[in-house]
């Protein structure tokens, strides 16, 4: 019998100060990594959120690198000349080995791993869910998008299909740079290249990965606000179902998947959806989610040949 | 029994273009020259207009029919709108973004035919999007769903009839989804 198939986590390394010889060691290091299930992406650290930072600390700009890791609670692994015993963190001393560098990075990452959550692949979804509304500038490989939350819209900066964009937001590896709210926008507008609905963008995300855009709590009651704007016909047909119901009135999860015909998994993305766009509403009671209608799920036949006639099928839920 | 489905809006908002999209006849109509001059500079490449009812079937088999009826939003035009509401299973409002007063004249729409067909499911779709880029679809939304108008609500190209099936298949499941919930 085979073992169960352990799942790749996904860890971002800051670095700062190194020279380019630490520099490839540590991203040979990194590499190595695979073989523990984590998959790192080596980063210049900006300030932005990392998993761990790897900085030489020797001169004063090191020392003010470790003073604003140490503010923002990013564990440090420091190359350094001096001892190594003498230091108050983790330490590589200057000069050292992939081994080394790799059995470091290896300790550490498992340390914060052991802390709480594993290393959770870089999505756009979650690489944006940290700029909480700021402008910013997302890229991926050949991907490279302008999210403005507040304006709700997408800017698309390469000439590349936008489906293409719409599968790779659920890809990890994806690196954020906040903008300056009002005129950093502006500055790129320039190599623009479309422009889309945030709601479109985030909806259609949704349904073509295969996991929810962020982790939902899936023990709450929920409703959805309003119904996006999502290009029609690009929704999935099965998620209408579900959709209409959440607009009536709040449900728990599993009993509008049980309601629904659907998954719970399938709702789990729907919600994440609702989320990404401020269109889950959470504060539903209880009272409104027992809502009477007849409940029944019992239609005329007519109405079903009806539905049957748009190619639909209620009996199970939405199958379409 | 309900077996009609009614489209409702404004002249301009492509009632008859989409009711012919997914229909299974030529929609019978009666259409007219405008001759309001302020509304054919507005419609610029529409030089008739549906003046009474539309009127299309689609077939369910065995005989069985869908009556399909559009239905002229304007005001003066609203002795018809009882006859054909009874007994309608779900009723479309369709609206034009160029239409400057889309989101009064879709509240009243919906408030008048919630009166009349207190069974039917209601849907919302907003036309002409290619030609009124700066229409606000999310505050239009909100703004229905901040009068009580909780309901699917989207963009539609009533000449693609994919997308008008799209919005039937919405109102479809909105109409069921009311029965479990």
């Amino acid at each position: 019998m085979s073992a169960p198939a352990r799942k790749i986590s996904a860890a971002v390394i800051g670095c700062k100060g190194l020279d380019v010889l630490h520099m490839m060691r540590l991203k040979v290091a990194s590499s190595l990594l695979m073989a523990e299930y984590i998959q790192a992406d080596v980063q210049e650290w900006n300030q932005q959120k990392v998993d761990l930072l790897v900085a030489s600390i020797d001169d004063s700009a090191g020392q003010q690198v470790l003073r604003e890791a140490g503010a923002k609670g990013v564990p440090v692994l420091a190359v350094t000349r001096k001892l190594l015993s003498g230091l108050p963190i983790p330490g590589v001393a200057h000069g050292a080995s992939v081994r080394d560098i790799f059995q470091q990075l290896r300790q550490l990452l498992q340390q914060v791993d052991d802390s709480g959550e594993r290393f959770l692949p870089r999505t756009l979804f979650r690489s944006l869910a940290e700029a909480r509304g700021t402008p910013s500038l997302l890229h991926m490989g050949l991907v490279k998008v302008i999210i403005d939350a507040e304006q709700r819209q997408v800017t698309l900066m390469r000439d590349i299909p936008y489906e293409n964009c719409l599968k790779a937001a659920a890809e990890s590896g994806w690196t954020l740079s906040l903008l300056a709210p009002g005129g950093g926008v502006g500055q790129y507008m320039a190599d623009a290249v479309s422009h889309h609905a945030f709601e479109d963008f985030c909806w259609r995300a949704a349904a073509l990965s295969a996991e929810p855009l962020l982790p939902q709590d899936m023990r709450g009651l929920v409703q959805l606000r309003g119904w996006p704007e999502v290009t029609t016909g690009q929704l999935p047909m099965q998620w209408l179902l579900p959709m209409a119901a959440l607009m009536i009135r709040p449900w728990r999860p599993e009993r509008l998947a049980l309601a629904t015909g659907g998954s719970l998994d399938e709702i789990a993305r729907i919600m994440a959806a609702a989320a990404c766009t401020g269109l889950l509403d959470t504060s539903g009671n209880e009272a409104a989610a027992t809502r009477s209608g007849n409940g029944s799920g019992k239609v005329p036949g007519f109405f079903s040949r009806i539905a049957k006639r748009f190619g639909l099928n209620f009996s199970k839920g939405l199958q379409g | 029994m309900a077996t009609k489905l009614v489209f409702v809006g404004e002249m301009g908002a492509g009632k008859t273009t989409a009711i012919r999209s997914i229909s299974d006849m030529e929609p019978i109509s009666t259409e007219m020259p405008i001759s309001d001059d302020a509304a054919l500079q507005a419609f610029e490449d529409k030089s008739h207009t549906t003046v009474a009812l539309d009127y299309s079937s689609i077939e369910l088999g065995d005989g069985e029919l869908l009556h399909v009826y559009g239905v002229p939003g304007q005001a003066y035009l609203d002795f018809m709108w009882p006859i054909v509401a009874e007994g309608a299973i779900g009723v479309i409002v369709l609206v034009s973004a160029l239409n400057p007063r889309a989101l009064p004249s879709t509240l009243t729409l919906l408030e008048r035919f919630r009166a009349l067909a207190p069974e039917a499911c209601f849907a919302v779709g907003v036309t002409c999007q290619d030609r009124q880029p700066d229409f606000s679809f999310t505050d239009f939304r909100n703004a229905l769903a901040g009068d009580g108008h909780r309901l699917p609500v989207m963009w539609v190209d009533a000449r693609e009839s994919s997308q008008v099936d799209f919005l039937v298949k919405a109102l479809l499941s909105c109409r069921y989804a009311e029965s479990i919930a």
